[in-house]
């Protein structure tokens, strides 16, 4: 295959806390190709934010925080990045959405003003052009009366308006890479369909790469092309969304998918998943997974599953792959 | 249902804000209006506006000079010719309360406007960069607001006529003493918001969007404090003119014969003018009195006007 846009090599993201050390993100390896959707999924804590954090170089500095493998964009590791190097990248080569477009943008700029933003350090453009420029990307993200729009305060718009001005700040100076946060999570469920038909056209005009973070398997099977499942910090399968949802492969995945609810169908209670998420604080030395697993057996216990390949697409990372360990 | 709820007396906070967030104007726009709704911080706008037309055109329009003096006229109390009555040398009390009303003004706006600054500054620096930068600004604002300021002004001003420092250039140094003093309350405010706002979302998205850091600051993080800066200094300019009428009633802020509100009631020392002739000393007070009373309210007046969520929590 070709060289990848971005690759996360082992990537390990340890916070000291005062409790402890907490390992929020341990050898997590997987890479997004130019123009490409990948999907993180995962619950809450599983290190899936974490991991686009440190594609921003958003994370807190050294002592609270450690980093360890390489996130490289072209040839450069971005984790080994002065500060410094980081300005020009953000926003130019990667761009983010972020989950609560309420509180993204600026309460005492016009919206207009913070469109500009970025074109104006970016693109380097005139005041007067960066307002063209402005208009027309309202006008891209399917905004009526652009003009009008451009004029207003964050507090006079909705909250799919307002998520729609925040992607077309983020694709102002076409990036390579969109990072989606939880992009429609507060939303209401129609103005969900429309921003991610939004976001995925956006992505096919421009041939950007996205990078899908979410917890919604509905929104992963409508956007990704390939999916990446996290769990308590390490990547447990990754695959196409063709394979994950009609093969999922490890036990966590295949839980998932059971605990969706099926439209049509009444159940008194949708299918969970037993027990709790470890604590980043106490993680396992073996498969984290093992004591809510239904097919977990003594070997599970003993060592830490690697991903292995199942098929030529996908990979997943539990021992019962191997039948004759798992025996 | 819930166009009923919304009349409901306890919920008209709410409501006022939805049918104001619907008319669609610049949040400075909202604030200028919530304000005209407020009366007595209107009243009080506008009597202000007309002590400052009074304090800067009376003294022209009045027949009577500030520093001539009339033996002949000493001690009238007030009448046709000198509506306010004269003092012991035969000057006008309404010129010179109009004058001294200038001083003083302009002694709590200039120092105000130097102490903003300073506190704005310093508080913004503490705030943004942390760790031991703000832990020394912090550590001298506590030291200037744990020594009480009265004494040390006295200290000052005591320090001032022992140099023999020529009254009109005293004015100029009273005003710096003020705004070193009193720009630690300011900073504190200042510090905390910049604290706050700077791990809000849309200064992350500034981060994220990789804009230069002086733009992140002045054009982002900045605006959002200013409601807060100019209720602060207004009611700054408050404390100002009562600490120069403190200083200035002791003989140690503004010294004759540059006349102050503080040092025309300084004629409330002697027993004789205190008993028999309250032309002296009552209108400086009153003036004093009224304009603290009416910045208080404008500034309480801008509070609500500007920080909506705090006026819906004191109605509740």
């Amino acid at each position: 295959m070709n060289q990848p846009l971005i690759e996360f090599d082992r990537l390990s993201v340890q916070f000291a806390t005062e409790q402890g050390v907490a390992r929020a993100v341990q050898e997590v390896s997987f890479a997004i190709h130019a123009g490409e959707s990948v999907a993180v999924v995962g619950e809450s804590g599983c290190g899936k934010s974490v991991t686009a954090l440190s594609l921003m170089g958003l994370l807190p500095p050294a002592p609270a925080c450690r980093l360890g493998g390489e996130v490289r964009l072209g040839a450069a590791n971005l984790l080994a990045l002065p500060p410094a190097a980081w300005r020009p990248l953000r926003g130019r080569d990667i761009a983010m959405v972020f989950q609560e477009p309420m509180s993204a943008l600026n309460p005492v700029l016009s919206v207009g003003e913070q469109l500009m933003e970025p074109l104006l350090t970016h693109r380097q453009l005139s005041l007067a052009a960066a307002w063209q420029q402005a208009i027309a990307l309202l006008q891209q993200v399917g905004i009526a009366r652009p003009e009008a729009i451009a004029a207003s305060y964050p507090h006079q718009l909705s909250g799919g308006m307002l998520q729609r001005v925040m992607l077309a700040i983020a694709i102002s100076c076409q990036p390579r890479l969109l990072i989606a946060d939880e992009p429609t999570t507060a939303l209401d469920v129609t103005i969900q369909a429309q921003i991610l038909d939004l976001l995925r056209r956006l992505q096919q005009a421009s041939g950007m790469a996205l990078l899908l973070i979410t917890h919604d398997l509905g929104i992963v099977a409508e956007m990704a092309d390939r999916v990446v499942v996290m769990y308590a910090g390490r990547v447990v399968e990754t695959g196409s969304v063709r394979d994950i949802f009609r093969h999922p492969q490890h036990p966590y995945t295949q839980g998932l998918l059971a605990s969706r609810p099926v439209p049509g169908r009444r159940l008194d209670r949708l299918a969970a998943i037993p027990g709790q998420v470890p604590s980043p604080l106490a993680l396992p030395d073996h498969c984290a997974f093992a004591e809510r697993c239904p097919h977990a057996r003594p070997a599970c216990l003993r060592r830490q599953p690697e991903l292995q390949a199942t098929s030529h697409t996908q990979q997943a990372a539990c021992l019962l792959l191997n039948a004759e360990e798992a025996a | 249902m819930s166009v009923l709820s919304l009349r409901l007396p306890w919920r008209r906070g709410q409501a006022e804000l939805v049918s104001l967030a619907a008319v669609g104007r610049t949040p400075w726009q909202q604030a200028l209006a919530r304000l005209w709704r407020n009366r007595p911080a209107i009243l009080a706008l506008l009597f202000l506006a007309l002590m400052v037309i009074a304090c800067v055109a009376g003294p022209w329009l009045l027949p009577w000079d500030l520093e001539t003096t009339d033996a002949l006229a000493a001690n009238h109390p007030p009448g046709a010719g000198h509506w306010l009555g004269t003092d012991f040398l035969g000057r006008d009390i309404l010129t010179r309360l109009l004058h001294a009303g200038r001083i003083s003004l302009a002694v709590g706006l200039v120092s105000v406007v130097l102490s903003v600054v300073l506190g704005y500054v310093l508080g913004a620096l503490a705030g943004y960069a942390g760790g031991w930068v703000d832990g020394a600004i912090m550590r001298l604002a506590d030291l200037l607001m744990t020594i009480p300021s009265l004494p040390l002004l006295i200290i000052l001003g005591a320090l001032l006529s022992e140099l023999q420092v020529a009254p009109e250039q005293r004015i100029y140094l009273v005003m710096l003493m003020l705004s070193l003093l009193g720009w630690t309350n300011l900073a504190r405010i200042i510090r905390g918001q910049v604290q706050s706002l700077r791990s809000r979302d849309f200064m992350l998205a500034t981060e994220v969007l990789g804009l230069p850091l002086w733009r992140r600051l002045l054009v982002h993080l900045l605006p959002n404090t200013i409601p807060t800066l100019i209720v602060v200094a207004t009611t700054g300019v408050a404390s100002a003119i009562l600490n120069e009428s403190y200083l200035s009633y002791l003989g140690l802020g503004v010294v004759p014969p540059t006349p102050s509100w503080g040092n025309m009631m300084d004629t409330a020392n002697s027993f004789v003018d205190f008993q028999r002739r309250p032309w002296l000393w009552m209108p400086p007070g009153l003036a004093i009195f009224a304009t603290v009373i009416a910045i208080n309210v404008l500034g309480d007046g801008l509070r609500d006007a500007l920080d909506p969520r705090l006026q819906a929590r004191s109605a509740r």
